[in-house]
């Protein structure tokens, strides 16, 4: 049934979620290949660059805006009456929407790369390719290493983030009026919270690309016990107190 | 077989007391009528049932079990409302239903959205509102379930619709099971039922089989509510 459910949520967002990276990508030709035509004075080219970098930098947000949405249209809407009447555990609607927002997140770092590479193959020559390869192979492996731990720490904070979310709309749903409002608010004080828990530093320096980033496990292992709590608290509710309107 | 049993079934909203210590018992093969004004508990009594709400006090069962993923897979429920995705068309829809309802007919489902002229390609944001309220009757009554839920199905509609609604439930309920529908319009349902339960704040008032009541009242069903009911 997770799967299906994944499954489910995943062609919802779709219909979302792909004309924005596809706009996003589509952007980025036209940049690149304005910039490759020496047409950088052009009126086009302004509008396709002020369009094209809003969503570089929105996708991200636009990303968790539309898997939050659909947490709150599909379970605490009307679609909550199909949701609930199927034969599915509350875990497990839980557990889809997470592995949803994941498999987005990763979608949309996916669409960057390829904004990237398209950028990177029509304005840049093969021999600056072939450099940047080199350059990227020549980096001590710790290097790497620190980026894959960095990677985790985004990972386990996304999650997180999103557990965040969708406890704060649950608790929202306790409410008969504002519940948007409430959502917001509840959002704001449990980040506020999360935020005096966390250690203020990363235990380790990060001065040189020879050296291997030292992060404390606690920046692990205190985002992963806040997502067991909210995604608790997120199970009570819609399993025990859930009141659709 | 009894279906739907209710022992001392209480449900409160904060300070309100929307079911009362309700006791109730519905066999198999019946279609019954939860009648009551607006505010009288039908919903919540459905609502329970389906497992969307948790009883307060008491206990409620379907087949011998309390409402769970269990229980939904037998249940097949009609909500007072629009509730299916407004970006999915006739066939996502049929697609869900077999993907996560072991007992949906899917031929059935095609074999009457045809016959009522249903363009499955048409996103349900398109439909009109009785249109969409007949693709939503026909998913639900595509189930061999053992209890129909069916929450006002006749609310909202033309005299025609109401005809095809009702038409609908007879002719695709399966024998063994039981249909409970829930609406305040009793002179359209009363032919079709074969029990009537009476809800009044939230406590049964009366729960007999129609031909009793009419012989025992020498009323219609209607007629015995408006007195039961009158304001």
């Amino acid at each position: 049934m997770l799967g299906k459910l994944i499954k489910y949520d995943f062609k919802a967002l779709a219909k979302n979620l792909f004309p924005v990276y596809g706009v996003m990508i589509g952007l980025m030709v036209i940049f690149s290949l304005l910039i490759k035509l020496n047409l950088e004075d052009s009126f086009i080219f302004v509008i396709s660059t002020i369009m094209l970098f809003f969503l570089l930098g929105s996708s991200f947000m636009i990303t968790l805006v539309c898997v939050v949405g659909r947490f709150y249209k599909g379970l605490l809407k009307d679609e909550g009456y199909l949701s609930f009447a199927l034969p599915v555990d509350t875990q497990t609607h839980i557990g889809a929407k997470v592995i949803n927002a994941i498999i987005w997140s990763l979608m949309n770092i996916a669409a960057l790369a390829i904004c990237l590479a398209v950028y990177a193959f029509t304005v840049g020559t093969l021999k600056d390719i072939a450099e940047v390869f080199r350059m990227i192979f020549s980096i001590d492996l710790n290097f790497y290493l620190s980026i894959l731990q960095m990677l985790l720490l985004l990972g386990v904070e996304l999650i997180c983030g999103i557990c965040l979310c969708f406890a704060a709309l649950s608790i929202a749903h306790l409410f008969q009026k504002h519940q948007k409002l409430l959502a917001a608010l509840f959002f704001l004080l449990m980040a506020i919270i999360r935020g005096m828990i966390m250690p203020t530093r990363f235990y380790g320096d990060f001065n040189s690309f020879n050296d291997v980033l030292f992060i404390s496990p606690l920046w692990y292992v205190i985002p992963a016990a806040l997502s067991a709590v909210y995604a608790g608290v997120t199970w009570y509710i819609l399993d025990k107190r859930l009141n659709l309107q | 077989m009894k279906t739907l049993v209710c022992e001392s079934l209480s449900k409160d909203y904060g300070n309100i007391r929307a079911l009362d210590d309700v006791d109730l018992s519905l066999e198999e093969g019946k279609i019954v009528g939860l009648l009551g004004p607006n505010g009288s508990g039908k919903t919540t009594l459905i609502k329970l049932a389906s497992r969307l709400l948790v009883p307060s006090a008491g206990r409620i069962t379907i087949c011998g079990e309390e409402p769970s993923e269990i229980t939904k897979a037998i249940v097949s429920y009609l909500p007072d409302r629009n509730y299916l995705p407004d970006w999915m068309n006739g066939r996502d829809l049929l697609d869900l239903y077999k993907d996560f309802f072991a007992d949906f007919d899917e031929d059935k489902a095609v074999e009457m959205m045809t016959s009522l002229n249903i363009d499955m390609n048409m996103p349900m944001k398109k439909m009109s509102k009785g249109t969409k309220e007949k693709v939503q009757l026909i998913l639900t009554m595509s189930r061999h379930a053992k209890l129909y839920l069916l929450d006002e199905p006749i609310a909202g509609v033309d005299p025609a619709a109401r005809d095809y609604i009702l038409r609908t439930i007879i002719s695709n309920y399966d024998e063994n099971a039981t249909v409970l529908i829930s609406t305040h319009l009793i002179a359209d349902v009363e032919n079709v039922l074969d029990e009537a339960v009476f809800l009044k704040e939230g406590r049964i008032v009366l729960h007999q089989g129609v031909d009793e009541l009419k012989e025992s009242t020498g009323k219609s069903v209607d007629e015995y509510f408006r007195e039961v009911f009158r304001c």
